[in-house]
């Protein structure tokens, strides 16, 4: 059982240490259910998620974060590169230990050790990406109401003309049946077909307990983010897809 | 002339607001009237800024973007712009391959500046989504373009921009043909890391980035960034 503010490095070195978390909203049911599950008590910094539509407004906004942060050693981060919107950070009041994944659906699709294939056709959804104020359905409703049902039509013939399916995550941290019939009637609407995959939270627990490895980013006080961290210049793990 | 100020004014308010029926009916009246085809671009690209705007200041979804695309779209389309345009065919300012690279499916970015390249008197070979570096190869042997415009949503599309730009390297044609990289996602690092000349990460930047090169003496690709 995790104990905050304890941490085993790779080596087997046992070290005490002040943390701070922050968190994309997308990741809530999730990050929550892993520190429970960790007994982690760390304090969240929760950033919305629409920041992930505008790579550089994340990284303004999280180095803003960073910068206000006092008297804590390290900074994990429930992110991932996300659009290289974590490349360009300044480890300006504390370390900064980053998952080393392409962003939140590699988190939670993929496997500890395995290479993550995203399938090229489908957007991915769970209720963290269902309930961001400028998530899909959000899209939809507004274009609903603005433009009526036949121009909105239109519109998501072009917004998913590459797409087939929408993919439901169950990632454990949320009731399915919360998410099931508005995933489902979004695919009807639209012409594509909803499947089912089963999540993980393993990446976010291992965020919160270390030991950490390969599958992370250390960037030491002082130092700043770059693109190599991420593992750009080598094959890279996984990939993820976006709104737009 | 009030008339005819006011007429212009109304045009940019109708693209802010997307108001697809007013826009489009308002620009074939007012090319009727008289107005310059490129003219008349300017004014639906100045709607197009303001939907970009409040895009940014998130008063404006997505959906809005494809809106003010279709308007854009249909404009282009009305008789007096492509007779225009087709009188205009064989004064191309450049020539321009592009698509998304493999691995994204995502277009929406790769359409809109398609769009506003060939409003900008560019001939634009546009290959698709999801292509592979070997098409690439492919479409610019057959085209030779000027440039090539490499796009993508997806982070991880870097690593895919890099390996179009070292299959043109390793193929001897680096110096052929100048490259630039589109997407949010893109910043001056990753361009460098890519090996591409230049990135947008809007397409009005990418455009402008365009006709700048094809304004220079010596228009051909370099081998450095920048």
């Amino acid at each position: 059982m995790f104990k905050p503010g304890i941490v085993i490095l790779p080596a087997g070195e046992v070290v005490c240490m002040s943390y701070a978390i922050i968190a994309c909203r997308t990741l809530e049911d999730e990050l929550n259910l892993a520190m429970r599950e960790t007994g982690c008590g760390c304090p969240v910094i929760w950033v919305e998620s629409d920041y992930h539509l505008d790579p550089n407004l994340l990284r303004s906004k999280l180095q803003l974060e960073i910068d206000n942060l006092k008297d804590i050693e390290s900074v994990l981060f429930a992110y991932g590169c996300c659009g290289n919107g974590l490349v360009g950070l300044k480890a300006t009041t504390a370390g900064l230990i980053i998952p080393r994944t392409e962003d939140c659906i590699s988190m939670v699709l993929g496997r500890p050790g395995e290479k993550f294939e995203r399938q090229k056709q489908v957007y991915f959804l769970t209720r963290g990406w269902m309930e961001g104020s400028k998530s899909i359905l959000a899209e939809y409703s507004h274009a609903m109401e603005r433009y009526g049902e036949k121009r909105t039509k239109r519109i998501f013939e072009l917004m998913l003309k590459h797409y087939r399916y929408f993919m439901l995550i169950d990632t454990g941290a949320y009731k399915l049946e919360d998410c099931f019939d508005k995933a489902e009637e979004l695919a009807k609407n639209t012409d594509l077909e909803l499947i089912m995959a089963k999540g993980d939270i393993w990446f976010l627990k291992k965020l919160l307990t270390g030991p950490y490895n390969d599958d992370f980013c250390l960037i030491p006080k002082g130092g700043t983010v770059n693109i190599g961290h991420f593992g750009l210049a080598r094959p890279v793990p996984s990939n993820q897809t976006g709104a737009g | 002339m009030k008339d005819f100020r006011k007429k212009q004014r109304s045009l940019i308010k109708h693209v802010e607001q997307l108001d697809e029926v007013n826009a489009v009916k308002l620009a074939a009246e007012l090319l009727e009237d008289g107005m310059e085809p490129l003219y008349l671009l300017d004014l639906i690209n100045q709607g197009m800024n303001r939907v970009g705007q409040l895009y940014e200041n998130k008063r404006y979804y997505i959906a809005d973007l494809i809106m003010a695309g279709l308007i854009f779209k249909q404009v282009l389309e009305l008789d007096k712009m492509t007779a225009h345009f087709n009188i205009k065919h064989n004064n191309k300012i450049g020539s321009v391959v592009l698509g998304t690279v493999k691995g994204d499916i995502h277009d929406i970015g790769k359409d809109i500046i398609r769009g506003m390249l060939e409003a900008n008197g560019f001939e634009v070979v546009d290959v698709g989504v999801d292509v592979p570096k070997e098409h690439f190869l492919k479409k610019y042997e057959e085209y030779k373009p000027d440039i090539l415009g490499l796009s993508g949503v997806l982070t991880n599309t870097v690593d895919t921009m890099k390996e179009v730009v070292d299959a043109f390297a390793g193929a001897g044609l680096r110096d052929k043909v100048k490259i630039i990289v589109g997407g949010n996602h893109l910043t001056e690092e990753s361009c460098k890391f890519i090996g591409a000349d230049n990135f947008a990460n809007d397409a009005s930047v990418g455009v402008k980035v365009c006709k700048e090169w094809m304004n220079c003496t010596n228009k051909q690709g370099v081998n450095n960034n920048g």
